[in-house]
């Protein structure tokens, strides 16, 4: 028997329930975790270490600037994606905290799939470019 | 004989005296007229002799006998026709009058312009200060609650807002270096009310040297809350068409992305998730339009019916899975307006809508509080009504609990709007009220509202 290859592990944080529930569906081909805020999103790190993080901004309990500075003080080998409506002037601070790329709500599936695919390939995003 | 010698010495010495000296027989008829007279009344001895004084001075006998036997001050007749305010004494000596006038026209004319300058200062409706001698006017006494007297003992500092303390002394050393300021200042009235005033000040100088600063005082704090109030507003708003453009933008996305979904695989389910994001996204707008409603200012108040509101709201709500257990008192009136039955519509509404449990069960309390405020030396009471919602739902952690109230905080499970407990804040704030959560036990929270009875107004 061929040993069962790992499943990709994303963690959705958004506080927006209609917005974890698309992606999810979108991304239906790995293993799925949510969170509806910073906080709780640092609760499931802890509780099964995700490979990858679509991480919203705008959130209550935590917003997505201070759980990544947590979360990559903590488990920095973790790639975390700002997912946001604001990428100009959050977007920036999010790529300060830690964030490897951007992507900018509302955006298609299509985009989606190729940004996580991209990633886990380990294709150079936008912010390691820059460092 | 030895009197008459006696008598002629002593004139000769008032000859020499700064004072007018005056002697009259028993009619009032001048015998004897000083140079000082002459120099204070302008006739001369030879004028004035055998004129009858009163007359010479312009002032009726039956007066002037009066002001002989009672007053010591009067005004006279010059010979120029110009008045002069004397000082005077007058003395009987077996047939004769001796009068002594003193000049105080100028002490007079100064002690008239003082009065009218205090007079001016204790009636005015502005208000003045003086400080270096730590004088203010009976009007700005008042406007800080205080009595002329008791303001007198206070010193400055206490009664300036402690965060604008700092520019009042730059201000203060400013005006010292000769500047005349124009500026805005809090201070703190007797009950602890913050007013507003707008202050012009100028050097206090005397003889040319400067002693403080003084200056006019005007209340501004209606001004100046209207300004406060507006700049809230237009931040408000702002946030309001941040959540509408961010939700509704979001909204968009996920729909396209379920349309997406849709022509790979035709799905009802995907049809439904999009017919509730629409229903949501048409919420929203509502939820927004009523926030803004709720903003406007200007609404007249009156008294409402809270037992009515709170009794309406949960016959409306309660089903076949939540039990409202409620223990409202009658006549419970508030001072608010319309929109009050929406706080409790919101918060009755939440505790069932964010109910994790099967069987939701919910209390409603609503009861009558009175609260006393100690100040200084008096003791205000507040007639507040308390309403309490408590729940068995999952409750809501310590670090939420002020959070919740903030715009755009959706719930976790249910990603309503976040709008409904920001417009029960805001309403909240409007009917001076005041708002918290506490935790419920074993399980819940409890949602405390105080607003201000109606009691208030009509028991003043």
């Amino acid at each position: 028997m061929p040993k069962k290859k790992k499943k990709i592990r994303i963690l959705i944080v958004d506080d927006e329930p209609a917005m974890r529930e698309v992606m999810r569906l979108i991304l239906k081909n790995y293993d799925i975790v949510e969170a509806a805020s910073g906080y709780e999103a640092i609760r499931r790190c802890e509780e099964r270490k995700p490979d990858l993080i679509l991480m919203d901004i705008m959130m209550p309990r935590m917003n997505g600037i201070e759980a990544t500075k947590e979360i990559l003080n903590r488990w920095s080998d973790i790639n975390i994606v700002a997912v946001t409506a604001y990428a100009t002037h959050k977007g920036k601070e999010m790529l300060e905290a830690g964030a490897i790329e951007i992507l900018e709500k509302p955006f298609g599936r299509k985009k989606l799939e190729e940004l996580v695919q991209r990633i886990m390939d380990g294709e150079p995003t936008k912010a390691r470019q820059r460092t | 004989m030895a009197s008459q010698q006696k008598l002629d010495r002593e004139l000769k010495l008032a000859e020499l005296i700064p004072f007018a000296v005056i002697i009259t027989d028993t009619e009032y008829t001048v015998t004897y007229w000083n140079r000082g007279a002459q120099e204070i009344l302008g006739w001369k001895y030879e004028e004035a002799e055998g004129q009858v004084l009163n007359k010479l001075l312009g002032i009726k006998k039956f007066e002037f006998k009066q002001i002989v036997e009672e007053e010591n001050i009067g005004t006279f007749n010059r010979k120029d026709g110009s008045e002069i305010r004397c000082e005077f004494k007058s003395i009987l000596i077996e047939d004769r009058v001796i009068f002594i006038f003193r000049d105080i026209t100028r002490e007079y004319e100064k002690e008239k312009e003082l009065k009218s300058y205090q007079d001016f200062f204790e009636k005015a409706q502005d208000m003045f200060f003086r400080i270096g001698k730590m004088e203010f006017n009976p009007k700005f006494a008042d406007k800080l609650g205080y009595s002329k007297n008791e303001l007198a003992g206070i010193p400055l500092s206490p009664l300036v807002h402690p965060d604008d303390l700092n520019k009042l002394k730059e201000e203060f050393l400013r005006v010292l270096k000769g500047e005349t300021r124009s500026y805005e200042v809090r201070m703190m009235s007797k009950s602890g009310e913050v007013i507003w005033f707008e202050v012009i000040s100028w050097p206090w100088k005397s003889d040319g040297v400067t002693l403080g600063s003084e200056g006019i005082l005007r209340d501004v704090t209606g001004k100046k809350m209207d300004e406060i109030n507006t700049k809230k507003l237009v931040e408000r708003l702002k946030i309001l068409n941040s959540v509408l453009r961010h939700d509704l933008s979001n909204y968009l996305g996920v729909i396209g992305n379920y349309l997406e979904l849709l022509e790979e695989e035709p799905s009802p389910e995907y049809v439904r998730k999009i017919q509730g994001i629409v229903k949501r996204s048409l919420e929203l707008i509502k939820d927004i339009k009523i926030v803004e409603e709720a903003e406007k200012t200007g609404r007249i108040m009156k008294v409402i019916n809270l037992s009515e509101i709170l009794k309406d709201e949960i016959k409306r709500l309660e089903g076949p899975n939540v039990k409202i257990e409620a223990k409202i008192e009658d006549d419970l009136y508030l001072w608010a307006d319309e929109m009050a039955k929406l706080v409790f519509n919101n918060l009755i509404g939440n505790a069932i809508i964010h109910n994790d449990k099967e069987n939701k069960e919910i209390y409603v309390r609503a009861k009558k509080v009175l609260e006393k405020a100690d100040w200084e030396d008096e003791v205000e009471e507040i007639r507040w009504i308390e309403v309490r919602i408590a729940d068995n739902g999952p409750g809501i952690p310590d670090d939420m609990k002020n959070e919740i109230f903030k715009e755009g905080v959706k719930s976790q499970e249910t990603g309503r709007t976040g709008l409904g407990l920001f417009l029960v804040k805001i309403l909240v704030e409007r009917y001076a009220g005041k708002i918290w959560v506490e935790d419920n036990y074993p399980e819940g929270s409890i949602f405390v509202i105080r607003l201000r009875s109606s009691d208030n107004i009509y028991n003043m």
